[in-house]
């Protein structure tokens, strides 16, 4: 028996044809983009070596600094918007009695949906003329005097994209959290109400430890997803107006692929990964500090 | 008594609140569908249609290549799933259940995937792909989504793997299968609900993949859904609103039954995958 589970050939049937699909197609590239980063390159002509220049660029880069301070904005907003919320409605669900599983479909649909989809949906939402959603809803409740074209006005344009953003993905993190709080024991719960534990205490006394490490998974999950944030951004406004919604990716994406600059646009691809991995490796050190 | 049934009453009046705020951008997408021309224009946005109007409905599966990029996301989405079904539960059940050096070597090669992003590959498979003439073929999409998607797959399998007890393998050798035989007649049907989980998450993810399909497809007749529609909504955004959204609630029908059907598995795989980060 073990022989056989020994067998060469069997292993690597079973084995190699992931391993080459996976080495060709994420491997593989990662090394190449670090490769293209030490050159310039326009895709048709010659290669120019130019080693570290293009990160040197990078940090030179007013376009990079301003897609970079915008994706912390990005980021902190769907922190709130997705995590807090997510935790808020996990903790709404767990208190119903019946038809939790049908609100919880529903409140993670939007997850699922097409970006372009939900894109559209909010574009006219945001619009002024003719009034979409919000801005009719502003005048409703009469503060007409603050209705604006959302996604077109630099200051608020940011924001817009983000709640976009924390609409489609907080279901995501709700299934995450809500799962959290099934798993903690019910005999924890009773002894707590037992010794009078209720509301706020019960939740940040009782709730919150046990949901720690859920909780940190779904930080971890979230920070690492939104320092790539891409869909939603390009799709509503393509980094505009002017480049008030550039987020780094899209900025990696027009530099490669509009401007055609191939070793800066994987130069800028590189920091990108690199500042991903920092983030989520500090993160990760702060939070396990935390549990001990 | 009378507090608590009254608590509840507004917990469930809020839960409602919360699910029609969720729900109102597909209920109004689908709404605006049914408008005419004439009826967006002019009446308020959030007015219900007139008429239930397949005017524009008609409109878009005559006359739009919608229905060709639907052709191409099955395809594209159906030979993902398929092949990485077979890749993931056979290099699952290698590094789970049978025997070599390096084993938690290669898992951990795998699940290193995970961190990656994306992004950092889209410039060199380009490039790749223009110079191997996969350019602007379905394959430029299948395989990094295969790849992309093993670590996770290959994890929720070693996971399930876990649980089957060596005794049931070695029961069938010694009825004389082989290993290859074992695996496919008893082990791959057992692992029914890994496969839809892994099935439904990948058929949605892949379904409303952008960012590949941006990049490697400019040929108008291989479009996928999403970039599709995105072109789609640039050219008549503007100006054919009816059509325009008709369009997406073609595209968000089929995603919103998935939802429906199969709501438990898609939540178990999202669950599965914040447990492992």
């Amino acid at each position: 028996m073990d022989r056989m589970l020994r067998n060469k050939k069997t292993i690597l049937l079973f084995l190699l044809p992931s391993l080459i699909i996976f080495t060709a197609t994420v491997v593989i590239p990662i090394l190449w983009s670090g490769y293209y980063s030490l050159y310039n390159w326009n895709g048709i002509g010659e290669m120019k070596f130019v080693g570290l220049d293009n990160f040197k660029v990078i940090l030179k880069d007013r376009h990079f600094s301003n897609a970079f301070s915008n994706n912390l904005i990005y980021l902190l907003i769907n922190l709130c918007g997705q995590l807090g919320i997510a935790l808020l409605l996990a903790l709404l669900l767990s208190h119903l009695p019946h038809g939790n599983s049908f609100f919880k479909t529903i409140y993670f649909a939007p997850a699922i949906l097409s970006g372009v989809a939900v894109c559209q949906a909010f574009k006219n939402f945001y619009s002024l003329d003719p009034p979409g959603l919000f801005n009719l809803l502003l005048q409703t409740i009469g503060l007409g005097d603050l209705q604006r074209v959302w996604l077109g006005n630099i200051d608020t344009a940011l924001g817009s994209v983000a709640l976009i953003e924390c609409y489609k993905n907080m279901g995501i993190y709700l299934v995450i959290i809500y799962a959290g709080l099934l798993s903690i024991p019910t005999s924890v719960i009773e002894s707590a109400k037992l010794d009078g534990a209720t509301g706020f205490r019960m939740f940040w006394y009782i709730k919150i430890p046990y949901l720690k490490n859920v909780l940190a998974a779904a930080l971890i999950m979230a920070v690492n997803g939104l320092l790539k944030a891409f869909d939603i951004p390009y799709i509503t406004t393509y980094g505009g107006p002017g480049n008030a919604t550039e987020l780094v990716a899209t900025y990696m994406y027009k530099t490669a692929f509009s401007s055609a600059k191939y070793g800066y646009g994987s130069a800028i691809a590189v920091v990108i990964a690199i500042e991903c991995i920092v983030f989520v490796s500090v993160l990760q050190f702060i939070l396990k500090r935390h549990q001990d | 008594m009378k507090k608590q049934k009254y608590h509840l009453c507004l917990l469930y009046i809020l839960a409602s609140v919360i699910l029609v705020i969720e729900a109102y951008p597909i209920i109004w997408t689908f709404l605006t569908s049914f408008k005419t021309q004439d009826e967006i224009r002019w009446s308020s946005s959030v007015a219900l249609p007139q008429s239930l109007n397949f005017d524009n409905y008609i409109h878009v599966l005559s006359e739009s290549q919608l229905p060709l990029y639907f052709r191409n996301s099955i395809i594209v989405t159906f030979l993902t799933i398929f092949l990485l079904i077979i890749l993931a539960s056979t290099s699952g059940f290698a590094l789970q259940k049978l025997r070599f050096h390096g084993q938690g070597l290669v898992l951990g090669f795998f699940m290193a995937g995970i961190t990656i992003p994306i992004h950092v590959t889209l410039i060199p498979l380009f490039q790749i792909y223009r110079q191997t003439g996969l350019l602007n073929t379905h394959f430029s999409l299948i395989l990094p989504q295969i790849g992309f998607n093993l670590p996770m797959s290959i994890y929720l399998f070693t996971a399930f793997y876990r649980f089957i007890p060596n005794e049931l393998l070695e029961a069938s050798v010694i009825d004389g299968a082989s290993i290859t035989k074992s695996f496919l007649r008893i082990i791959l049907p057992m692992s029914k609900n890994t496969i839809c989980t892994i099935v439904t998450m990948n058929a949605v993810f892949t379904w409303n993949e952008f960012i590949f399909a941006n990049t490697f497809i400019s040929d108008k007749a291989l479009k996928t859904v999403p970039v599709g529609l995105y072109d789609f909504v640039g050219e008549k955004g503007a100006t054919d609103w009816g059509s325009t959204f008709s369009a997406i609630s073609l595209v968000l029908l089929p995603i919103l039954l998935i939802c429906f059907i199969f709501s438990k598995q898609l939540t178990t795989g999202m669950a599965a995958g914040a447990i492992k980060e």
